[in-house]
């Protein structure tokens, strides 16, 4: 029994101090939000005399709008998953770069006066020129050269992906006939459908050295899907017909706005859910899918 | 032209050029450049980090840094815009545009560049009404405050970007054209996202900035990001006019709707990025009336006349050509072996990248000027009509 009303005791401690820093996070949220933003729209219309008072403040910021929309709540609980990696870096295995690319401290680097600023000397013309060798599909042009201040020249032309010109001249060809000349490109190959797993892949030169671990430069890659592959090259728009532009005015009373063209389906469309989800704004949805989208990709690490 | 679209980056660099050339490699294919409608982030050491408007515990250093550093070289040529989640202060080194790593070009905070012949503009960040018709007034290291407004979309910009008469290709925001909704699948995407349902009825979904442009530029192709999901939309200008094809895509996650292969017409390969000549002659006019502060751009008072701006720039690519100014590493990059005190990493500089195109320009440095402290004799509309520009 003893033992019971101890662990009774220990766990009233613990929801006492999680009460304690739950507050704690509040007042810290509230700190990091200086100035309350506002509906951009509705802000506009806050500069005529009779402009009503926000409704949804941070339509531009899910993040402020996560943290002032808990404090409204007051302190409902989150809807949000915390990360699954406790450490804010990847894991890495050591670095044969860090040699290479040294870190410099301030009183290394060399600045050229601009007044009472400061400008960059590039790093490289510094002696750190990247021993990296162009990607054969990168523009030639010396990226990295040691010429300090750029001056107005044309790299030579060299080898590999592009052959750099340099000039675009009057009178040379210029685009004119480009207005909606897109077309959806079509695989010549069948998909080849990976039946939906997350299998690693061997590509073609850097990714032949491929590897498991997270931030380890191109060698992983997610596997496409047959789901995804076909995401990716079906046409967008193929099941829409064009409308015509009409730029927005105030919704009316009437809540009629919709272009006419499919105006006429929204008397029939069934209402939306009045409930979705645990995410009661946009804001807290953009919010929530950032977070999602760092945890997410820690989940799913590199093949 | 084989175009791959991708959403949100959130820093994958590593496993979308990976997935890209896997996709490459089974469909035997190339695809010549790809397009990131934002959340970039271009975070070149724990420095940057202090920019990312991210909750402290989300912040992760990703994989950009390697492309930065030259330990990776991207396969295939980038071209981004910024979104709401970015490095801003290194961003804000290359207002103007130019290469964030070999072979990742950075639109600009608004910008208009070409890739072979195929024109391609964009707007980085995301409308916010409240901070529209200020100026520039942001400058690292970022409080609390400016962190999070630094990212949005200004006036100064779009009114630049609505002098294009050029006909666009490709055009780039991260967050949807406002009512962009009302040419797609709406239902569907409801379905999908019903919490969409407020804004889209309340006609607040989407940037007001970007509807704008949209109107203005009618481009073939629209791309946008932000809302994590992919929709498409078929915009006519007019009964008869030209048709924008809108679509949004998710972030990268594997099993999302992140990428889309389009086949844009043009010429032949190898292609390249170009300044656009219409681009930089609209830069030289508005330079001069740059907002700096939180006061808003005197936008009638750019006495220059663009007629005349275009022939300047017109020979001055003459003379120099018109690639962009190649990368030059700036600052110290990550090391994932090394826990550096950030302030060991220097702070705001100039890029030379920036201060080569202003000088291809003949236009004044202007982004490390102090707020408040403008100095009327370094302005801009002075250091040309003192110049030898016209």
């Amino acid at each position: 029994m003893d033992e019971a009303e101890k662990r009774r005791e220990r766990l009233k401690a613990m929801r006492r101090e999680a009460v304690a820093c739950s507050n704690k996070m509040e007042m810290e949220m509230e700190m990091e939000t200086p100035t309350a933003l506002s509906n951009p729209l509705l802000l506009e219309t806050l500069e005529d005399p009779g402009g009503s008072v926000p409704r949804f403040d941070f339509y531009t910021d899910p993040m402020s709008a996560f943290s002032t929309n808990k404090r409204t709540k007051n302190a409902a609980p989150s809807p949000f998953t915390p990360p699954r990696t406790a450490s804010p870096r990847p894991r890495f295995p050591s670095s044969p770069f860090s040699a290479i690319c040294p870190r410099l401290s301030p009183d290394t680097r060399q600045y050229q006066a601009h007044g009472i600023h400061q400008s960059y000397q590039s790093l490289s013309s510094i002696g750190t020129a990247s021993p990296f060798p162009v990607h054969p599909r990168m523009p030639s042009g010396d990226w990295n050269n040691a010429g300090g201040t750029p001056s107005y020249h044309v790299p030579p032309p060299s080898g590999g992906w592009s052959t750099p010109t340099g000039f675009v001249r009057e009178g040379a060809p210029t685009f004119s006939s480009g207005r909606g000349r897109g077309k959806f490109y079509h695989s010549p190959i069948p998909m080849s459908g990976q039946g939906g797993s997350l299998r690693p892949f061997s590509g073609r030169g850097r990714l032949s050295n491929h590897s498991s671990s997270p931030g380890s430069g191109q060698s992983g890659g997610w596997v496409l899907r047959e789901k995804e592959i076909k995401s990716m090259l079906e046409d967008p728009w193929k099941d829409l017909k064009p409308v015509v532009w009409r730029r927005l005015d105030p919704p009316d009373s009437m809540g009629h706005w919709l272009p006419k063209s499919i105006r006429k389906t929204v008397d029939k469309a069934p209402n939306p859910p009045k409930k979705f989800s645990s995410h009661s704004s946009l804001a807290e949805y953009l919010a929530a899918s950032f977070n999602e989208a760092v945890d997410s990709t820690n989940k799913f690490p590199s093949t | 032209m084989k175009i791959a679209v991708e959403g949100c980056m959130h820093g994958e660099l590593d496993n979308v050029y990976a997935t890209l050339l896997q996709f490459e490699k089974s469909h035997d294919t190339k695809i010549d450049l790809l397009i990131c409608c934002g959340d970039f982030q271009a975070v070149r050491n724990e420095k940057d980090m202090e920019s990312l408007n991210v909750p402290r515990k989300y912040r992760d250093m990703k994989s950009f840094w390697k492309y930065y550093s030259g330990k990776e070289i991207a396969p295939i040529p980038t071209i981004f815009i910024g979104g709401n989640h970015e490095a801003s202060n290194y961003l804000w080194e290359l207002y103007y545009g130019g290469w964030a790593a070999p072979n990742i070009y950075f639109l600009g905070f608004a910008g208009v560049i070409k890739f072979g012949n195929v024109r391609i503009g964009g707007l980085s960040g995301i409308y916010n009404a409240r901070d529209y018709h200020l100026g520039h007034f942001e400058r690292p290291p970022y409080n609390e405050s400016d962190i999070r407004s630094i990212y949005h979309v200004r006036e100064y910009d779009v009114h630049k970007l609505m002098q294009v008469e050029e006909p666009i290709d490709i055009f780039l925001s991260h967050d949807w054209p406002l009512g962009i909704t009302d040419y797609g699948n709406w239902e569907e995407l409801l379905k999908r996202k019903p919490f969409f349902e407020n804004e889209i009825r309340e006609r607040t979904l989407g940037s007001k900035a970007a509807a704008d442009i949209l109107e203005k530029l009618r481009p073939s192709y629209w791309f946008s990001a932000h809302l994590h999901c992919k929709f498409s939309a078929l915009v006519q200008h007019g009964e008869d006019g030209p048709i924008t094809k809108f679509l949004a895509l998710d972030k990268c996650l594997p099993g999302r709707k992140y990428l889309q292969i389009v086949d844009i017409e043009s010429g032949p390969s190898p292609y390249e990025i170009y300044y656009d000549e219409e681009w930089l002659a609209i830069t030289r006019k508005f330079n001069s009336i740059f907002p700096l502060t939180k006061s808003r751009a005197d936008l009638g008072n750019a006495q220059l006349d663009l007629q005349d701006c275009r022939q300047w720039v017109r020979d001055r690519i003459l003379t120099r050509g018109s690639k962009p100014f190649e990368f030059e590493r700036t600052l110290p990059c990550y090391d994932p072996s090394e826990s550096v005190s950030n302030s060991s990493i220097p702070g705001l500089g100039r890029n030379p990248q920036t201060l080569s195109f202003l000088d291809l320009l003949e236009l004044p440095y202007l982004l490390d000027n102090v707020v408040g402290q403008s100095n009327i004799a370094d302005s801009p509309a002075s250091f040309i009509s003192g110049g030898t520009s016209f």
